[in-house]
């Protein structure tokens, strides 16, 4: 690890402490006792097998739609559509899960998660092809047809999709043989957590040691350089969405696969899409850091839990917790940035800019 | 030889007369590095005083601080006896220091009087006087022989005239000190002996003038004196008519400096670079490029000349086949026949050549990663990568604490150079290679030199674009002179003066620059 991914990592340490710090000022100012506060939260997030395998369970989501985010924003691209993928992957994966049946398992299940790739893919590919033919913004794309997806599937759930009474507004459970088996018994904790432990290492691996890794990091920190040396940058781009996409679609499958309903339901992708992000900003987009993050981001989602029911604090308060993460994370990261940057050397500016030139093709 | 260090600070005896500038030991610090160290500056009225430095001497520093732009963090600046409110550009303004930048500080579709106006504009109140402003605006420039069309918007003016709108708004100002950034940057020599004439005017009607160059040839030109500058300091204060040009370099560089490299002169091979009839619709605003011919041959420079934003840039992206032409072809042969390899010495190399967050060795792989030799089946293969790129490092000659640096943290030279170790690897057939010495300074210029002065001898093509005329002529067997984005004449290196080639950079633009007032 070299200096600066160490200064890198110590930024985002500093972060979490000092988030951690205001937030329990601000239990403190609503009256609540600290010292109980903070066992709640402990024994939120490890006082029993059971609550320990809740974590571990919001941690699988979180760290892929972080991956996503990491694979696509090292190539330059924008994805904050993270969300609309997890839910057109979980659709997919629904699918497959409920009218595709007499399968064996390992079967099955690996056809329902491969579907949920492709669900996201295809979601993410529309946002890519709109961004490379069409010259549509990225954020632009992902983000709106993360609202109409959400849309999709409320329609689905409610419709052509619903369980057959009718009334509970969602799906039939999937059938057994396309559901993850339980790892750690009476827990929610599922096989998929193996899968994410592979998925983030071979990101790790494609981004660090593969030509097409390479590519992409090249892309992402000089367009202009990457294709007048002979990379074909729209293809890495769309690549990197649609490979983004992807991830995002598997966390959708496990949302629906590896839950206790294993049903598709309105809103079931619960904001994980968003708090990927966060969780890769913390990470500072290193693949292998995303781990850590995202178990701290579950850790305070399923605290936050505990929290409200045996202190009385509002959860929201923990919302509110992650907010600081990101406002101090973002935050320092600027002012790391400023430091560096601000000692230029005095002849600088001697060096003429270039001319201002048309459009480049 | 008399190195005549007349101290700044006492000042020449021959001097009854108050400065009209003063700076007093004005230090500025960035970090940890000194931009300027304990400066001490006279200037009178009717003086052309020269500033001379290389990049990173403290040039552009000291000009900020003139002009307010800069708070130091020690010294200060007196103009006409009085001192100067650090850090106050108004004030500056106000006392009569007038800056012309080196990239011009004009509304590009606002007239030249709307300009002068602008500048004008917190003096006079809220009322603008737009025939008052350029009756005053021609009448100046009448007086000075600088002509300047008063109602164009100054964007479709040639750079020599926004020039002279920049130095008659400072005029307007009631300037009584003129300081100039690198003028002749942006000016074909007939230009600037043009600019010249009228810069010893204006002293000789008691303006004091500051020049900013690192170009010893202006100095001897029209400075009285010359303040040389390195490392923040100055390192001496001359009379110009005492001292020889090689002095001067080694006060600015601060060792022996060969001012000419020796050109190898090679019996001419087959051709490598073959382009014919390239053009470039609408390449800055409505002006079509070309049509352009070329042929470059193995063994053979072939410089192209021109003042800046007449095409070159284009042509070379063209050539590099970083933008396709809207019509055309261009034809790339090695030597033994079969397609050709090209290297490409970005114009920007900041924007276009380098990835800056990327490590080093990250930058020299751009075009190799996808070769056998260092990937297998789309995996990099580490170890021969690292060699690879100790190898590039070690002989170029690359500064840099190691292989995983990112190259943002690198000098300019050191940038560059780390282009030349890609780009020159394989020994492609044609180097394109567009401003390689821009903003390096005069050992990294010498070093650059070298490299394409060998690539020459190891029977490659090269096509140099550059806007110093004096790495044209140090380095073309051929030169090229482009004027309106076209080549106007293609000479030998035997037939080109620098007069020849300086008229024809202008035989299209200067036509147009002739006003008649």
């Amino acid at each position: 690890m070299n200096r600066q991914a160490l200064r890198g990592a110590a930024v985002s340490v500093l972060a979490v402490v000092l988030a951690l710090a205001a937030s329990l000022l601000v239990i403190a100012l609503t009256g609540a006792p600290i010292g109980k506060a903070a066992a709640a939260m402990w024994d939120g997030v490890f006082g029993s097998p059971a609550q320990f395998g809740a974590t571990l369970t919001k941690f699988v989501p979180l760290v892929l739609a972080a991956i996503g985010w990491v694979v696509a924003s090292r190539a330059g691209r924008l994805n904050v559509g993270l969300e609309g993928q997890i839910l057109a992957g979980g659709t997919t994966a629904a699918v497959v899960g409920l009218y595709l049946t007499g399968l064996p398992t390992v079967l099955h299940l690996t056809i329902a998660v491969l579907a949920g790739a492709v669900g996201g893919a295809l979601l993410g590919g529309v946002a890519a092809w709109l961004w490379a033919r069409r010259g549509v913004n990225d954020f632009i794309a992902t983000l709106l047809l993360t609202l109409i997806m959400t849309q999709v599937v409320s329609w689905l759930a409610n419709g052509p999709m619903e369980e057959p009474t009718g009334t509970l507004g969602q799906s039939s459970p999937v059938a057994d043989t396309a559901r993850w088996p339980v790892l750690l018994p009476r827990t929610t904790l599922r096989t998929d957590i193996i899968l994410v432990i592979i998925l983030v290492l071979l990101a790790a691996y494609v981004l660090r040691r593969t030509v097409v890794g390479y590519r992409l990091r090249l892309t992402g920190a000089n367009v202009d350089a990457a294709r007048a040396t002979g990379t074909r940058t729209t293809l890495v781009g769309v690549g990197a969405l649609c490979a983004s996409a992807a991830i995002a679609g598997i966390a959708g499958s496990s949302l629906v696969l590896a839950a206790p309903a294993a049903n598709l339901a309105p809103g079931f992708s619960a904001g994980y899409g968003f708090d990927g992000i966060v969780v890769a900003l913390l990470a500072r987009n290193s693949p292998l850091a995303c781990i850590p993050a995202a178990l701290l981001l579950a850790a305070l989602r399923q605290g936050g839990g505990l929290l409200e029911a045996r202190v009385g604090i509002s959860s929201g308060l923990v919302t509110a917790t992650q907010a600081v993460v990101i406002l101090l994370v973002t935050g320092t990261a600027w002012y790391a940035e400023r430091r560096r940057s601000r000692p230029r050397p005095p002849g600088a500016s001697d060096v003429p800019a270039p001319v201002a030139e048309g459009v480049r093709s | 030889m008399t190195v005549s260090a007349d101290t700044p600070g006492g000042g020449p005896a021959d001097s009854a007369v108050p400065a009209a500038l003063s700076v007093r030991g004005v230090t500025k610090t960035y970090g940890g590095l000194v931009a300027n160290d304990a400066v001490d500056l006279d200037v009178r009225p009717g003086e052309i005083l020269a500033l001379l430095g290389e990049n990173g001497a403290g040039k552009s520093t000291l000009v900020k601080v003139l002009s307010g732009l800069v708070d130091p963090d020690a010294g200060e600046v007196l103009v006409g006896g009085r001192t100067l409110p650090p850090g106050d550009p108004d004030a500056a303004r106000a006392a009569g220091v007038g800056v012309v930048h080196q990239h011009f500080m004009l509304v590009p579709d606002m007239t030249a009087t709307e300009n002068v106006a602008l500048a004008q504009g917190s003096r006079g109140g809220r009322r603008f006087d737009a025939a008052a402003t350029r009756a005053r605006l021609l009448e100046l420039s009448e007086r000075h022989g600088m002509p300047v069309r008063p109602d164009v918007p100054v964007e479709l003016l040639p750079v020599g005239e926004r020039q002279r709108i920049e130095i008659l708004k400072c005029l307007l100002g009631d300037a009584r000190v003129l300081l100039l950034d690198e003028p002749s940057a942006v000016l074909s020599p007939v230009e600037w002996d043009r600019l010249a004439v009228v810069l010893e005017e204006l002293a000789s009607q008691g303006l004091a003038i500051v020049l900013i160059t690192h170009k010893l040839g202006e100095i001897a030109a029209v400075a009285d004196r010359c303040t040389v500058m390195r490392g923040g300091k100055v390192v001496a204060t001359v009379r110009v008519g005492d001292t020889a040009p090689e002095e001067l370099a080694r006060m600015m560089v601060g060792r022996d400096v060969v001012l000419r490299t020796e050109r190898p002169l090679l019996a001419a091979g087959p051709v490598v670079l073959e382009a014919t009839g390239l053009t470039m619709a609408g390449y800055r605003g409505d002006r079509d490029l070309g049509p352009v011919d070329l042929t470059v041959r193995a063994g053979e420079v072939l410089g192209v000349a021109g003042v800046e934003g007449n095409g070159q840039s284009e042509l070379a992206d063209l050539l590099a086949g970083v933008r396709a032409p809207t019509s055309g072809s261009v034809q790339v042969t090695a030597p033994g026949g079969g397609p050709g390899r090209t290297g490409v010495i970005a114009e920007d190399r900041q924007s276009d050549g380098l990835a800056l967050p990327l490590s080093v060795s990250d930058n020299l792989m751009m075009r190799v990663v996808g070769d056998e030799e260092f990937s297998r089946r789309g995996v990099l293969r580490q170890g021969r990568i690292r060699r690879h790129c100790a190898e590039r490092v070690e002989s170029f000659g690359v500064r840099t604490a190691g292989l995983e640096t990112p190259v943002e943290s690198l000098s300019g030279g050191n940038q560059q150079k780390i282009v030349l170790a890609r780009e020159l690897y394989g020994d492609p057939d044609l180097l394109v290679a567009a401003q390689p010495t821009r903003g390096l300074d005069v050992g990294a210029i010498e070093f650059v030199h070298a490299q394409i002065n060998a690539h020459k001898t190891a029977g490659g093509a090269t096509v140099l674009f550059s806007a110093e005329l004096d790495e044209i002529f140090a380095l073309s067997d051929r030169i090229a002179v482009m004027s309106g984005g076209r080549i106007v004449a293609v000479l030998t290196a035997d037939e080109a003066t620098r007069d020849r080639v300086g008229e024809l950079m202008t035989a299209v633009n200067g036509a147009r620059d002739e006003v008649s007032t």
